[in-house]
């Protein structure tokens, strides 16, 4: 066990001193909960940075040290896009309407830009894209301001 | 309903489908297989509170059951990213299945390696085309994606809803 000691300001001195008149707890208890939890949020912080410019979640987690997934769900929390673009949705939706044999999934996805699969097309599906896309942005308002 | 999508399951999509409150759903389109590695990312608890469990591994741990086993031994990991993206990738190819996946960066590697794979909003879509969701619940789930989400893919996804009839 190392002892650490720090300096307070008096009114920082007074606040400390409320805390554990209100707890009832031990000083020095109250003060390493409070260091550990802000290296906690300080490491936390840092991770987030560090995924936002470029590393995995695994690396960002690792640093945080706290699990993936729940790095995952913070970064929800904070509102930090997991998913980025280019869109690859209607190549996923081709996949799925090939793997199924969805003819009407087919055509939307390659309305959107997919690649056609094995499926005939549709001769409605070139008319569709515009008209679909269009209202998708309507109904999903402006788009969000990049973070 | 029709027949299930043999797919492997990674962290991302997980955490990703819990939030979008598809996670349950997500079982009457796909047959899904979680690795070991993934399983236990899912799990992990947090140490500075080792008793308790997170609400996504809550529900996992319900809906486990309904999941398919791996095999054993399962395929080596990827020198790459971490235990989950490694060991998913890898299973995913080597079953020659679509992976379930959410988070960017491992998605572009297995989509460069001809992987096919699955993120949250294009499940969204599925669910409502299968009639397994409402248009309504459709856009309730994607407005849930919205902030953690890229815009031009919610944008195709809001689309893609619009065009069958959401």
């Amino acid at each position: 066990m190392l002892t650490k000691s720090i300096r307070l300001t008096d009114d920082e001195a007074n606040e400390l001193e409320e805390v554990v008149r209100l707890s009832g707890e031990v000083e020095a208890s109250i003060l390493k909960r409070a260091a550990l939890r802000g290296l906690r949020e300080d490491r936390l912080e840092r991770a987030v940075l560090l995924y936002l410019r470029g590393s995995g979640t695994s690396e960002a987690a690792r640093f945080a040290r706290v699990p993936r997934a729940r790095f995952i769900d913070l970064l929800v929390d904070k509102g930090i896009s997991v998913l980025e673009g280019p869109s690859s949705l209607p190549e996923e939706l081709d996949h799925v309407a090939r793997l199924t044999n969805d003819r009407g999934l087919a055509d939307v996805a390659a309305a959107l830009g997919g690649t056609p699969g094995p499926i005939p097309p549709s001769a409605s599906r070139v008319e569709l894209a515009p008209a679909a896309r269009e209202s998708g942005r309507r109904r999903q308002g402006p788009p969000r301001k990049k973070r | 309903m029709g027949q299930r999508i043999t797919a492997v399951l990674e962290t991302s999509y997980w955490v990703l489908a819990w939030r979008a409150d598809v996670a349950a759903n997500c079982l009457d389109l796909f047959e899904m297989i979680p690795p070991r590695a993934v399983e236990k990312e899912i799990h992990e608890k947090d140490p500075l509170v080792p008793a308790g469990e997170f609400p996504y591994a809550t529900l996992f741990r319900h809906l486990r059951d309904k999941m398919t086993d791996p095999p054993d031994p399962e395929p080596k990991p990827l020198n790459m990213y971490g235990p989950g993206e490694a060991a998913a990738i890898a299973l995913a190819q080597k079953l020659g299945v679509a992976l379930l996946i959410n988070e960017a960066k491992a998605m572009k590697y297995a989509s460069n390696i001809g992987l096919p794979t699955i993120t949250v909003p294009t499940t969204i879509v599925v669910l409502y085309r299968n009639g397994v969701i409402s248009n309504k619940a459709a856009w309730r789930k994607l407005e849930l994606l919205k902030g953690n989400t890229a815009p031009v893919i919610i944008g195709d996804a809001a689309a893609a809803l619009t065009a069958l009839g959401a």
